[in-house]
């Protein structure tokens, strides 16, 4: 373990940028940002939206080793729901390769045979408002994945990264969420979410995650975010919990 | 705008926020130790003479497989069919000796690497052992090294009878250590479990495996406070069995470094060298009760070798201890080190041989 900062920053970012993603304004909820504008997070991904309701997206931090976007699409707006859907298609072997080896940030055995894994993740999401300012999202989610070649590595068995990880090597997970998001005091406002996953093709059949996050927004301009993310969930080992606190920090522009 | 100065001055508090919750390793300085019990009772003798008392470090059921930190070794993480493979092969030459008391170092519990078999209750459900502390050396939920992964191994006593207090008492850390690495090494520690042995009043099972590397003295720590330990019960009247795996040599050991098993190839570890050591043990000989008497010892250390690296030159080394406050029956004592000594062929099982003592209870 000589070089414990490099593998606990990878191992947290690994972690949080699922959990910090939810950073942004509109994570989790069916609005897109406006045409031209765009954002970046610390861990949360590089997004612009684009005129005729278009959202892109990619995590730049993981780009060249885990090439990824993601497209969200507003079908519905105006009236009491509006509805999005999100697709995104990433290619994670070549991280999983980088993080499969001694030592330390050696995140998988050195001896793991990690094949050509293509993997998508498809995401339908509906918003109404709830009284004047808070907002209710639903969310329906599904990934799928397939590997191309022999393979021999053992699952990411750590909260977060299990449930999003086991489509990989056990096809397709399942996920259903609900959020609220809405202001507390000036500039300081809350998001409340739970995702409920079904892995049924998995060894660890589901798990359950609930994230408190005070975004603050002082400009139009910049988020900060603090969160408190509670996982529970049953792995290969049995079930076990974790409570994970999170930060991240938006500039959109 | 330019974020990268604050980004990268920003990951400190995060590394600090996951710390505390994502790896969980750390232990107080005296906790409660997991109790188990087997899944069916075996009637325990109720009028007992004799304890037979048997100490083992079962390398966390790895048999001889040779893993990536070994000598010429490329093993992680086992297959669930050589974990029971070799539990079964612990599990036979326990039905074959019968112990009552079993001090167990290196036991697996929920890891990655043994397939998260807990082999505590594993070898509970198989032999006429009927309960079991646990307390564990090496625990992370997630240890971002080598691929470990989840891990949680340690020592472990096992009984015909039930274990009335377990404690895991915290030994010191090696100080050279920097923190951040203390806070996913191995944390050393004496397991003191009171069992209710018939005829017996305040018996204790003392069961450690200290340091093996230490460069700043910690190890002579770990086996001064060991000695205070044991030292405290005899002081309380307490009967007790002390021992594991040391990590230390003998007085009178012959050879102090260059081992016969001694890995010429590139390795990660240097050699094991113990000049400077000579007389760490020298305390616990003097105050207890030993099984191995150190005059036996010094005049043939070969019978009392209990631990090699490579099973083709034979066990090299005297790792392994038993102490007592009471004396060991006499000539009942010894390294079970194969079927002409000890009456089991102990070399495929581990790296480290049993050691088995009679303790006559009210003699």
């Amino acid at each position: 373990m000589r070089y414990p900062i490099a593998f606990l920053a990878g191992l947290c970012l690994a972690s949080s940028t699922e959990a910090a993603s939810g950073a942004g304004g509109t994570h989790g909820t069916a609005d897109i940002l406006d045409a031209g504008e765009w954002e970046i997070g610390l861990y949360a991904p590089l997004r612009r939206g684009f005129s005729g309701g278009w959202e892109i997206s990619l995590h730049p931090l993981t780009a060249l080793a885990s090439p990824n976007v993601a497209v969200k699409k507003q079908w519905v707006d105006g009236g009491d729901w509006s509805l999005t859907s999100r697709h995104s298609l990433h290619f994670p072997a070549r991280l999983l390769r980088a993080l499969a080896r001694e030592g330390t940030g050696g995140i998988l055995v050195a001896d793991a045979t990690i094949p050509t894994i293509a993997a998508t993740d498809h995401r339908l999401l509906a918003s109404t408002q709830l009284g004047e300012s808070t907002m209710l999202s639903l969310s329906a989610r599904v990934l799928l994945g397939l590997e191309f070649g022999d393979s021999q590595w053992p699952s990411l068995d750590m909260p977060i990264a299990y449930p999003r990880t086991a489509a990989y090597q056990d096809t397709a997970a399942f996920a259903a969420g609900i959020q609220l998001d809405g202001p507390i005091w000036k500039s300081l406002n809350y998001r409340w979410a739970t995702t409920v996953w079904a892995l049924p093709f998995s060894e660890g059949r589901w798990a359950a995650e609930s994230k408190t996050a005070l975004p603050w927004r002082p400009t139009d301009s910049f988020t900060a975010q603090l969160s408190l993310t509670g996982t529970l969930g049953d792995y290969p080992y049995g079930t076990d919990w974790h409570l994970l606190p999170g930060f991240d920090f938006i500039w959109s522009w | 705008m330019n974020t990268l100065p604050l980004r990268a001055s920003l990951l400190l508090p995060a590394l600090l926020s996951c710390d505390a919750t994502l790896f969980r390793t750390n232990f107080d300085p005296v906790e409660d130790a997991l109790l188990y019990e087997a899944k069916e009772m075996t009637p325990a003798p109720t009028g007992v003479e004799d304890l037979l008392v048997i100490n083992h470090n079962i390398k966390y059921g790895g048999g001889r497989l040779l893993f990536f930190w070994e000598c010429g070794g490329d093993r992680y993480n086992m297959t669930d069919e050589e974990v029971t493979s070799h539990l079964d092969a612990i599990v036979e030459f326990i039905n074959s000796t019968e112990p009552d008391i079993l001090m167990l170092q290196e036991v697996d519990r929920l890891s990655l690497r043994s397939g998260y078999i807990d082999q505590v209750q594993y070898i509970l459900d198989r032999t006429s052992l009927n309960y079991g502390a646990y307390a564990s050396q090496h625990k992370a939920d997630y240890l971002p090294s080598d691929g470990m992964g989840k891990l949680d191994f340690g020592n472990a006593t096992l009984s015909r009878w039930p274990i009335e207090t377990a404690e895991r008492h915290a030994l010191p850390l090696v100080g050279s250590y920097p923190g951040y690495y203390r806070y996913f090494y191995l944390k050393r520690h004496i397991l003191d479990t009171e069992i209710a042995v018939p005829g017996m009043e305040d018996f204790h099972v003392v069961n450690t495996h200290l340091e093996a590397f230490s460069d700043d003295g910690t190890k002579r720590d770990q086996i001064d406070q060991f000695h205070q330990h044991l030292a405290g019960l005899t002081e309380q009247g307490a009967v007790w069995v002390g021992g594991g795996d040391l990590n230390s040599l003998p007085a009178g050991s012959e050879t102090l470094k260059e081992f016969a098993d001694e890995c010429t190839a590139e390795s990660r570890f240097e050699g094991d060298n113990y000049e400077g050591e000579e007389d760490w043990l020298d305390q616990l000989f003097t105050d207890f009760e030993s099984l191995m008497p150190l005059e036996e010892y010094q005049s043939n250390n070969g019978a009392w070798h209990s631990y090699t690296g490579d099973a083709s030159v034979g066990w090299t080394r005297t790792l392994d201890y038993l102490f007592s406050s009471e004396p060991w029956k006499i000539g009942e004592g010894y390294v079970m080190q194969s079927e002409a000594q000890g009456g089991y062929e102990t070399l495929p099982l581990s790296d480290h041989a049993p050691v088995r003592g009679i303790l006559e209870v009210n003699p």
